[in-house]
């Protein structure tokens, strides 16, 4: 399994990767979930996607296939809690430039019951070592409640930011998860710990 | 009006916990809070059967109840139990009947909660890929009304007590694991066998008669608590007493 991490700069080499992303995006969120997302053409892609958003693309390596991807916004721009959920955060959105919002979590749905397990662990392995080496001491969130308690099954430390709220039809509450010098070693207790192989940090010393 | 900075409070509280006692006297202590009078934060599977400790089973009902919710194998009938499969957030013990269908069993199964003193509730579901179901429930006393503006905080402390019971529930299964101890040259014998020797060989490496390699790896299966050698050189490699290496040779 390949790590990608896209930032803008590195748009043009990962073209590939970001396209099934986006299609995967639109069959997870649109076709199955019924999110109530603008739609692209194949895609799922919405007004946060823009210069500024960064991912992350787990793929298959001979094929490409796309496995997973998060997506990870600035929260001193434009992003979700902020712009969209600040009525889920009982005192102010947390901001600034060592918070970054972790949205559009999206596993393949072909992948079996076992492999969405190991991917998604993947996924936020890589997300706490991108925030470690790059000074990021928070990740905001939003989440329906289910996906909320995989959220914390992680093991990190979150703090909620406020009480759940029906947000049509689903409740949905706003989370932060914190990175410290310990997330390491809680996501090993938590047996959550997937760390990636060298593309990871080749890609991540590019993009810091 | 719930406070977030209670929850705050007894998610600190509930992360430096780390035994059950200590879990169930915060979990006591929420619960009075918000208006509560019991709680059960479990996983569903039979008790009775199961003796591992790294599952959930914590809780403060009625006595009376709890005994004969164990004793009749209620975790698979409890409607309570079921509906909480078919949702992922909270619901009101009075709404069940809007999420599953009760059979007349399951109707009896709340009535006779009702006679032990339990009244309405709400439950938190707990559905995590990989493990067995669970809830966080919080009740009220029967005749009593449940807490309603609290029922947002009830369900981000059961989310949170679940993680937090699940926590203390791997702590207890890795300390309850206690690895036998082999002596050297039982390792040595252990070591001879995975490369494939027969006892007569091994006793001519090792310079000690045939009876007694024999004796060394009886005592060495008696530690583990297995019959055949073979399940001995899984166990050790599997443990650490005994590496790959070691066995190829």
């Amino acid at each position: 399994m390949m790590i990608n991490y896209v930032t803008s700069s590195s748009v043009k080499q990962h073209e590939a990767a970001l396209d099934r992303m986006f299609r995967d995006r639109k069959r997870v969120f649109v076709d199955m979930l019924k999110w109530n997302v603008p739609v692209d053409g194949p895609y799922e892609r919405d007004q946060f996607d823009d210069e500024y958003a960064e991912y992350i693309i787990m793929c298959e390596p001979v094929s490409g296939r796309h496995l997973g991807s998060l997506r990870i916004l600035r929260t001193d721009r434009p992003h979700i809690l902020g712009d969209l959920f600040h009525m889920l955060c009982e005192g102010e959105v947390p901001t600034g430039p060592e918070i970054r919002e972790l949205t559009r979590l999206c596993l393949s749905p072909d992948l079996r019951a076992v492999d969405r397990l190991k991917v998604r662990n993947r996924l936020f392995t890589t997300a706490v070592e991108y925030a470690l080496l790059n000074g990021i001491r928070g990740y905001t969130g939003v989440a329906a409640m289910a996906w909320y308690s995989q959220l914390l099954s992680l093991g990190w430390r979150c703090t909620p930011l406020g009480f759940p709220r029906l947000v049509e039809g689903a409740q949905v509450a706003a989370l932060i998860a914190h990175i410290e010098h310990d997330t390491i070693n809680l996501f090993r207790e938590a047996g959550t710990y997937n760390s990636g192989d060298i593309q990871i940090s080749y890609d991540l010393r590019r993009a810091a | 009006m719930p406070e977030l900075a209670e929850v705050n409070r007894f998610i600190e509280l509930s992360r430096k916990t780390r035994s059950l006692d200590g879990l169930n006297t915060i979990m006591e202590s929420i619960t009075r809070e918000m208006g509560f009078d019991f709680y059960a934060l479990v996983q569903h599977i039979d008790i009775r059967r199961s003796n591992s400790k790294d599952t959930i089973w914590l809780e403060n009902y009625p006595k009376s109840w709890a005994e004969a919710f164990v004793a009749h194998g209620l975790y698979a009938s409890d409607p309570i139990h079921v509906a909480s499969q078919n949702t992922n957030v909270g619901f009101l013990w009075s709404d069940v009947s809007n999420i599953i269908k009760m059979s007349a069993h399951q109707r009896r199964v709340l009535e006779q909660a009702q006679r032990e003193g339990l009244g309405d509730g709400f439950t938190v579901p707990a559905h995590l890929p990989g493990v067995s179901n669970g809830t966080c429930s919080f009740g009220v006393k029967y005749g009593k009304a449940v807490p309603g503006d609290n029922l947002m905080m009830a369900q981000l402390i059961g989310a949170f007590a679940f993680e937090a019971g699940r926590k203390i529930a791997a702590l207890r299964a890795a300390d309850d694991y206690e690895k036998p101890k082999l002596t050297s040259r039982q390792l040595e014998c252990l070591t001879l066998i995975a490369r494939g020797k027969t006892d007569g060989e091994i006793a001519t490496i090792l310079g000690v008669k045939e009876s007694t390699v024999r004796d060394y790896v009886e005592e060495a299966c008696a530690r583990y608590d297995v019959r055949r050698r073979v399940q001995l050189v899984v166990r050790t490699i599997h443990d650490g007493q005994l590496t790959l290496r070691d066995a190829i040779g």
